[in-house]
């Protein structure tokens, strides 16, 4: 052992990969736990309590692992050697998000799997169907790929939202669908799609609302009767899944009103202002997706509106010109929609969602439930 | 646990080492062992018992051997022991159910299915034990007196769970060396070939593999021809990259702990037949079989017919070695095909035509693998009627211009190239620093945001 030691001046190569690893690993014992990873925009993964039960299912070891590399020492400076790499190698994707032109990151889709899309419009026939003494629509937004087509590089594989509104357009019963590609399509050289995120901006969310209220038929305020406040610095959920490390942030906008917004019986803001400090700004809109809540607005008549994140955005237009907005998050419905209809007596009921999330939604199948 | 892998380096590698070095010769066999069993127990808790049995068994079957030497009756016994054991333990966790499924299919049965998780790593160890035993039973090499020494030989966790497969015979002297086995030398060494495979397999194998995984999820049959062909150049480079890669950590690793192992892979791209493929690729199993069942068969001592015969035997058994599906037995018979007519006529024009031949070995290589992978028989069908029939679907130009430079890079390192720059570097600090530097940092930095690291031995 003692001529190990004595010899060991002459292997460098021995003594350097020991300082590597063992200062690497014990510097990393002691760096500190984060919760929350701001970059990623997501909890970190925390220490496993341990169980049998688990350790035999083989659950309990991996969890180990995943805190590992969750924790692991300046784990962000890692994640961004691994995106100046990737960009090196001339890969235009990572973790399911796609690179397009000027910055643009779109969802990544491979498959083709067409059979919850066509599913879901089943069941929103059938709820028309049940409900034929009411107005129901259907806004069926197309996500950026769709809108963006200069932005996508040729090929990529993202969503096909014509092929997903032509089969609505086909297969709706009436004239539920609301299709507002052509009003955004009027204005791809306009600021309507985040770059980093899923979600359309603001601007966006107002083509889709002039459209809406066109068909819906009735009178709307326009956006110059709005003041728009911007928020820079704004990276959104793509983002928090590429983490490239030359993104160029958004610039988050929202119309400056006062509203009030019940949720849980508790009101508050319709804007959550604290979450503009944070990674997760779109959250701001509607405070996040809760389950049901609604807005008192100063304008005629009730809508409900069954939706997903896409809405958040344009509801602040809505309270001009509605009397009531109740808004429905079916992920978290365990209750009858019928009898917030009878009860409420809605003059439109409006379906809001992106062609990415109605793809693949599983929760609508809870419209015509619980009744 | 896999070595590529952020705890297995930082915090189980760390330990394991720093206990290993420093703890009296006596008993670092014993930390060997305990460490693999932790090593082993970590993605299977519930096989622990497995590993310890086949450890007591081949053990205490080579003793009798060893101990009743001259009646063969009692040797016999011995053998029969470790190797219905070995090789029932292998049938029955990987196998049965393949053959319930089947029966159930033919006779129209309903026999349920036995759903057991295959044990890691099982088609490795067994085979290793059972030719420790064999081994002994010929005279080989004498059987282990200390069971703990025999302990750390069958659960060494480096190559414990994806080979190679080490003989007995490869490390015994090793194992009852007590000064000198660990060197300086040998740690330098290992420390250079574990960071080699670690980019091998999280640089390169990952890197390139992602893209056959997206084939799959699009549905081998919808994409155009080109796109087929990058994704089974992608899929080739892949396997070799990873299953190569995680070799070179196992003889690295195996180097820091002062055993060598044998070679597992030489540069199989470089080919020129089918022939010379399986001399350079897995060759531990290719050796394995050619000593414990190709030999014993009579090998090529018999004449012709008995000798593709017994070809026959071997490639269809290292086919179901690799998984239990129909697509592994085609694969195994698919290479016995094309030895068979290489031994029979075609290897001498081959030798003639280096051009032709290597263009020959990677297609048939190429095709090889798209058999390996696709287990359903009818989409295997369409993916390479897709290879051959130049026709439209997924266009490859989204992929070609992400994977182009990746598959470039395993293609320049399937080569000599890579070889070259070791051996005219590898003592040279000043060179070989900065490179196993960026090496080691680069896969950490894939590792820790590691979206796509799998482990694709699972079937073996």
């Amino acid at each position: 052992m003692k001529d190990l030691f004595k010899n060991l001046k002459k292997y460098p190569l021995v003594i350097y990969f020991a300082v590597v690893l063992y200062g690497i690993g014990i510097a990393d014992l002691f760096s500190p736990v984060k919760t929350h990873s701001e970059l990623e925009n997501r909890e970190l993964a925390t220490f496993p309590k341990f169980s049998w039960k688990q350790l035999f299912d083989n659950e309990y070891t991996p969890q180990i692992e995943d805190f590992t590399e969750d924790h692991f020492i300046v784990r962000d400076k890692w994640i961004s050697l691994k995106s100046i790499s990737e960009s090196l190698l001339g890969k235009t994707e990572n973790n399911g998000v796609v690179y397009g032109k000027d910055g643009y990151q779109f969802t990544k889709f491979v498959t083709t799997d067409y059979s919850q899309m066509e599913k879901n419009v089943g069941y929103i026939n059938k709820f028309i169907d049940r409900h034929p003494e009411r107005n129901v629509y259907f806004l069926l937004a197309p996500t950026a790929p769709g809108v963006m087509t200069d932005k996508v590089t040729a090929d990529s594989p993202v969503i096909n939202t014509d092929y997903i509104l032509g089969y609505a357009a086909e297969n709706l019963v009436g004239n539920a669908l609301v299709d507002v590609r052509d009003a955004l399509k009027q204005h791809t050289d306009e600021y309507i799609y985040y770059r980093t995120d899923h979600h359309w901006t603001t601007l966006g969310a107002y083509y889709g609302y002039e459209t809406l209220m066109n068909s819906l038929g009735k009178d709307y305020t326009t956006i110059d009767n709005y003041k728009m406040v911007d928020v820079e610095d704004f990276l959104g959920t793509h983002y928090s899944k590429s983490k490239t490390y030359n993104v160029q942030a958004d610039t988050l906008s929202y119309i400056d009103i006062e509203a009030d917004i019940v949720i849980n019986d508790v009101a508050a803001g319709i804007y959550e202002k604290e979450k503009l400090e944070v990674r997760d700004k779109y959250a701001m809109f509607t405070r996040g997706n809760p389950g049901y809540a609604t807005i008192k607005g100063n304008g005629q008549g009730k809508i409900m509106i069954l939706k997903d994140s896409y809405a958040n955005c344009m509801i602040p237009y809505m309270v001009a010109d509605f009397e009531e907005i109740h808004i429905f998050d079916m992920r978290y419905m365990t209750m009858g929609l019928d009898q917030f209809i009878t009860e409420h007596d809605y003059d439109d009921i409006l379906f809001l969602y992106n062609c990415e999330t109605f793809l693949s939604d599983k929760d609508l199948v809870k419209i015509n439930m619980f009744n | 646990m896999i070595f590529s892998n952020i705890f297995f380096m930082f915090r189980f590698l760390t330990v394991v080492l720093l206990i290993y070095y420093i703890v009296p010769y006596k008993y670092k066999n014993g930390i060997i062992t305990i460490a693999s069993l932790i090593f082993y127990s970590w993605g299977e808790v519930k096989y622990f018992p497995i590993m310890i049995a086949s450890t007591v068994v081949d053990f205490f079957s080579s003793q009798y051997i060893e101990k009743n030497r001259g009646d063969i009756k009692k040797m016999r016994r011995g053998l029969a022991c470790s190797v219905i054991f070995n090789l029932g333990s292998l049938m029955f966790f990987k196998y049965t159910d393949f053959f319930i499924s089947n029966i159930n299919n033919f006779a129209g049965t309903s026999i349920p299915l036995l759903r057991i998780p295959l044990p890691l790593g099982i088609s490795f160890y067994t085979f290793q034990t059972m030719s420790y035993t064999i081994d002994v039973y010929r005279g080989k090499v004498p059987a282990e007196k200390n069971i703990i020494n025999f302990s750390a030989f069958v659960t060494m966790f480096p190559q414990l769970i994806a080979g190679p497969i080490v003989l007995y015979s490869d490390i015994n002297e090793k194992l009852n060396t007590h000064e000198g086995r660990i060197t300086l030398d040998g740690i330098n060494e290992g420390i250079k070939l574990f960071i080699f495979g670690l980019g091998k397999k999280v640089l390169i194998a990952n890197n390139v593999g992602a893209l056959w995984t997206d084939i799959e999820t699009m549905g081998f049959g919808v994409v155009s021809t080109p796109l087929a062909w990058l994704g089974i150049i992608a899929y080739s480079l892949q396997i070799y990259f990873d299953f190569s890669g995680y070799s070179l950590m196992a003889i690295g690793l195996g180097k820091m702990l002062g055993f060598d192992f044998p070679q597992n892979f030489n540069l199989p791209y470089i080919s020129k037949s089918v022939t010379e493929f399986w001399r350079r690729w897995h060759m531990t199993l290719s050796g394995w079989f050619r000593e414990y069942v190709y030999i014993p068969l009579g090998g090529n001592r018999k004449g012709l017919k008995r000798q593709i015969l017994n070809m026959l035997v071997v490639w269809f058994l290292t086919g179901f070695w690799h998984g239990a599906d129909w697509n592994f037995m085609l694969w195994g018979l698919y290479y016995f095909a094309l030895l068979a007519i290489e031994k029979m006529f075609l290897l001498d024009w081959l030798k003639k035509h280096p051009v032709p031949a290597r263009v020959y070995a990677l297609l048939t290589i190429a095709v090889g693998w798209a058999i390996f992978y696709i287990t359903d028989l009818g989409m295997l069908g369409r993916f390479i009627v897709k290879m051959f029939s130049f026709s439209g679907g997924i266009s490859a130009g989204y992929y070609f211009r992400n994977y182009f430079v990746s598959i470039l890079v395993g293609i320049l390192c399937s080569t000599p190239l890579t070889i070259r720059f070791y051996e005219k570097y590898k003592n040279n600090n000043v060179v070989m620093i900065p490179v196993l530097t960026a090496i080691f940092l680069l896969s950490v930095a894939y590792l820790v945001d590691s979206t796509y690291n799998p482990f694709i031995y699972f079937r073996f």
